[in-house]
């Protein structure tokens, strides 16, 4: 039988990163072929490729054993691919129907045919099970019901073959169900979908096919009733950790931050945290492994004091640092390395001088009566100079200098104050090897001097290769705590995805009875 | 250490190549506002020899240009503080008329009681009530995150409106034909620098308040502070900045220059409050203080160079034939090139420079 879509060889890189490396991949007609891997695996990027989004650098997409190249989503439209993104494209004040007739050709010319677009919308809803009502504003639906509109915008095109960008990453337990509904539906008839997702459940439970995708690379593609979810997890986290880091053995010395059930709500309002505790000692990197965006992000900031805590407790050396406000802690000793380096770490159109006392500028001997002191010169010199950034001089923008270089000195000038505790997110993202070898050594040095230290990453080999102790994030939850995270890679992973262990469901139904 | 000075020498280049920007949007104006003036039918070398004339010609035309400079230079230099935070600060224009408004009040009141303190007192007065006008925005923003853009256009009208009132009402001078108040005291004025001309004191004032906005921005923290929350909030509240007080504080130092200009006018030039006392000032303030580039320097010479193109316009007129307003055109031009300026340097990343040895 030969596929409805083949793809051979897909490369396609950004700058110096791969994000899809020889991709083959095949679709059948009236199949479910699952695309399961880590956020940054290259899978929304591979989808982008066929659906025409981005051009690949190397490599042939077949349709039927036809070679095409499709210019953009249009031409993939035209010939039957469908594609439901993990954003929504839908126009808010506009109604359910008014959001289907876009970028649909009217056959009145140019007045609205809204007769033919209702009952055209009527008659899928019915044939699918997809419930909507055309006259409501897109605005005041639920997130489930967004997602219906835009599966029923696609199929309004009557298309072959139907794209979903983790499409259950927004959908409650009861539209999951209702979703699998329709993607049974939709296969009955004869569709053929591609299902994005890194939750392994969902993927054993709709897919006929599982192509794993690591790092650019297919893993391999397996029959589903053929596989277990352990060695999906066991493809998806790899086995190799590819960096080395020499880690000298240390006993932990006393707690130095504790959190107890933190609790934390996001910037839309949900809660990102679910009563999160754990304590990290002086002299042990404390890892958090999660896939991006489990709440981390909120984590960080809520230790750091820059998002109000909805519940819970947090202490630094036995003192409740909750009253502090903002980057006041920082006077108990709590430096912070951001995730987002341009945006946060550093205030880019400043100069590098002027970048090395951000959030000290107010002390001395920074500030003398007002005025900034003519300490800042020498301070920002002995900085570059301490931790080598290449840089023409210290008066520079900080924004000309590599990203490398830009870490550099936020790592300078966080840890020229001697922190007793260090939350780094994502220290090296972005980083040449060479950078994030110097990255992780200064993180290192800092360990053994003693200080305590949060370290925040989606890289998962980073974390692995540099914690002590490693706690897995799984959507605001803190599933389990791991010691000796190297080896214990397949317990990880299967958290990360989502999925309880044994000993981790003991230790939660442990926590939740004692609570 | 050869490719090292090399990399300097490169970087030296591109930075001098994109500081020099400005002066091309300037050029790039006036060449195609030469085009313009060819169209009417007149001779654009003519037409911009006799502006040139009439603006530097004379003692009298360079101390008008000057006097023109002062009220602009002081307006600009509030909206580059405010620009600099990314508080996008409009109402220099009512900020300088209840600057202008308080300087009266504080004149009129005070009289000659103080002998030559008077003056400072004055500029006092004008610097709070531009100061307050403009907090008054910046506490809206903080407070309740009003869109400053529309608070300060709308705080525009009520100022000038509301120092109509007084012009009108209370400070009318009894015995004047028209709605203005009495002359201000001898000591309350800004002092006449030259016989026979309007230049003043205000010159004085202006070029001061320039350094002093330079040391602000450059060497004090609250001038570090305005600066980081310019690159964003969260860069700001990272960095321990308390945003909503610099978000206020911009506006209150903002507004302050700003009503010096409008004590300028009516301490300096006409010794009196009039009705309507900035033919737009305020606004055009705001070009100047994007050609020049938010740097209080700088500023000087973009105000330098509005002043000198308003105060030749009417030679340009008188000589060449060529509409006074079409100084208004260029002026136009101007800040339409500066602010195609960013597309210009993406368009030439070759300009970018690179200063990583």
């Amino acid at each position: 039988m030969t596929p409805l879509v083949r793809l051979e060889g897909i490369t396609k890189r950004f700058d110096r990163v791969v994000a899809n490396d020889h991709v083959d991949f095949d679709l059948h007609t009236g199949e479910v072929h699952a695309l399961l891997g880590e956020n940054g695996a290259g899978k929304t990027t591979l989808m982008g490729v066929l659906y025409g989004l981005l051009p690949p650098d190397e490599g042939t997409i077949f349709l039927q054993e036809e070679p095409v190249s499709f210019r953009s989503p249009h031409d993939a439209a035209a010939r039957g691919i469908g594609m439901v993104h993990q954003h929504f494209m839908l126009i808010q004040p506009f109604t359910v129907a008014e959001n289907i007739m876009l970028g649909v050709r009217s056959s009145r010319g140019l007045l609205l045919d809204a007769k033919a677009v209702e009952s055209r919308l009527a008659a899928l809803s019915r044939e699918y099970g997809l419930l909507v009502d055309p006259h409501a504003t897109v605005a005041g639906l639920s997130v489930g019901a967004q997602q219906r509109v835009e599966i029923i915008k696609a199929l309004n095109r009557e298309p072959r073959i139907l794209i979903l960008d983790e499409p259950t990453s927004v959908l409650t337990p009861q539209e999951v169900t209702e979703l699998f509904g329709v993607l049974r539906a939709l296969k009955d008839r004869g569709l053929s979908v591609i299902f994005i997702s890194h939750k392994l459940d969902e993927v054993m439970d709709i897919s006929d096919r599982i192509t794993v995708l690591r790092d650019g690379q297919v893993i391999r593609t397996v029959q589903t009733n053929e596989t277990t979810r352990e060695a999906l997890a066991q493809m998806m986290v790899g086995r190799e950790v590819s960096l080395t880091v020499q880690k000298p053995s240390k006993d932990p010395g006393e707690p130095l931050l504790q959190v107890d059930e933190l609790e934390v709500v996001s910037d839309r309002g949900t809660p990102a945290l679910d009563r999160v505790s754990f304590s990290v000692h002086s002299g042990e990197i404390f890892g958090i492994a999660g896939v991006a965006g489990n709440g981390q992000t909120e984590l960080a900031e809520v230790i750091t004091g820059l998002r109000p805590t909805a519940g819970g407790r947090i202490s630094l050396a036995g003192e409740n640092i909750m009253e502090r406000k903002g980057r006041d802690r920082s006077d108990r000793g709590l430096a912070h390395i951001p995730e987002d380096r341009l945006e946060q770490g550093l205030a880019k159109g400043l100069s590098v001088a002027e970048n090395s006392i951000l959030g000290f500028h107010r002390s001395p001997p920074f500030n003398r009566r007002g005025f900034l002191s003519r300490e800042v010169q020498p301070h920002a010199e002995r900085l570059v100079d301490e931790f080598d950034v290449a840089t023409v001089n210290t008066d520079v923008p900080i924004r000309f200098l590599s990203g490398g270089n830009q870490q550099k000195m936020i790592l300078a000038r966080e840890l020229h104050a001697r922190p007793d505790f260090i939350v780094a997110v994502q220290p090296t993202r972005g980083l040449d090897i060479a950078a994030t070898g110097f990255v992780h050594r200064r993180l290192l040095e800092e360990r053994e001097r003693g200080t305590g230290i949060l370290l925040i990453s989606t890289d998962l080999s980073e974390v692995l290769a540099l914690s002590d102790r490693v706690g897995v994030l799984y959507e605001g939850e803190l599933m389990d705590v791991v010691t000796r995270p190297e080896e214990h890679l397949d317990e990880i992973g299967l958290m990360m995805a989502g999925t309880r262990t044994a000993s981790s469901r003991a230790v939660h139904s442990e926590r939740s009875g004692g609570s | 250490m050869v490719r090292l000075s090399q990399k300097r020498w490169r970087y030296g280049i591109a930075a001098a190549v994109q500081a020099l920007v400005p002066l091309w949007a300037v050029l790039a104006a006036l060449i195609v506002g030469g085009f313009l003036i060819a169209a009417t039918g007149a001779n654009p070398f003519l037409a911009y020899r006799s502006l040139v004339v009439g603006a530097f010609g004379s003692v009298y035309g360079l101390s008008e240009t000057v006097a023109r400079t002062c009220p602009l230079l002081l307006a600009a230099l509030g909206t580059a503080i405010c620009f600099r935070a990314k508080v996008y600060n409009i109402g220099a224009e009512g900020q300088l008329y209840i600057g202008a408004l308080m300087a009266t009040v504080t004149a009129l009141w005070i009289g000659d009681a103080l002998g030559p303190l008077s003056i400072l007192l004055v500029i006092a007065g004008g610097f709070l009530g531009g100061a307050v006008w403009g907090g008054l925005a910046g506490f809206l923003k903080a407070r309740w995150g009003a869109n400053e853009i529309i608070t300060t256009i709308m705080f525009n009208y009520i100022g000038i409106y509301v120092a109509g009132l007084f012009v009108n009402g209370p400070l009318r001078d009894p015995e004047g034909e028209f709605p203005w108040t009495p002359i201000f005291a001898t000591s309350a004025q800004l002092p006449k620098l030259l016989g026979g001309t309007r230049l003043h004191a205000g010159a004085l004032v202006a070029l001061a308040a320039s350094i002093i906005v330079y040391l602000l921005l450059r060497k004090m923290i609250i001038g570090y502070e305005i600066r980081v929350v310019g690159e964003g909030e969260r860069v700001a509240r990272y960095g321990r900045i308390p945003v909503e007080r610099i978000i206020v504080g911009s506006m209150i130092l903002g507004g302050g220059f700003a009503g010096l200009a409008g004590m300028n006018e009516v301490a300096g030039i006409h010794r009196r409050m009039l009705e309507h006392i900035s033919p737009g000032f305020g606004y055009t303030a705001i070009a100047v203080a994007l050609l020049g580039e938010l740097h209080p320097m700088k500023i000087i010479l973009a105000a330098f160079l509005f002043g000198a193109l308003e105060i030749g316009s009417s030679a340009m007129q008188y000589e060449a034939k060529v509409p006074a307003a079409m100084v208004l055109v260029i002026e136009g031009l101007i800040v339409i090139f500066v602010v195609g300026r960013s597309f210009l340097i993406r368009k030439l990343p070759r300009l970018q420079p690179s200063p990583e040895t």
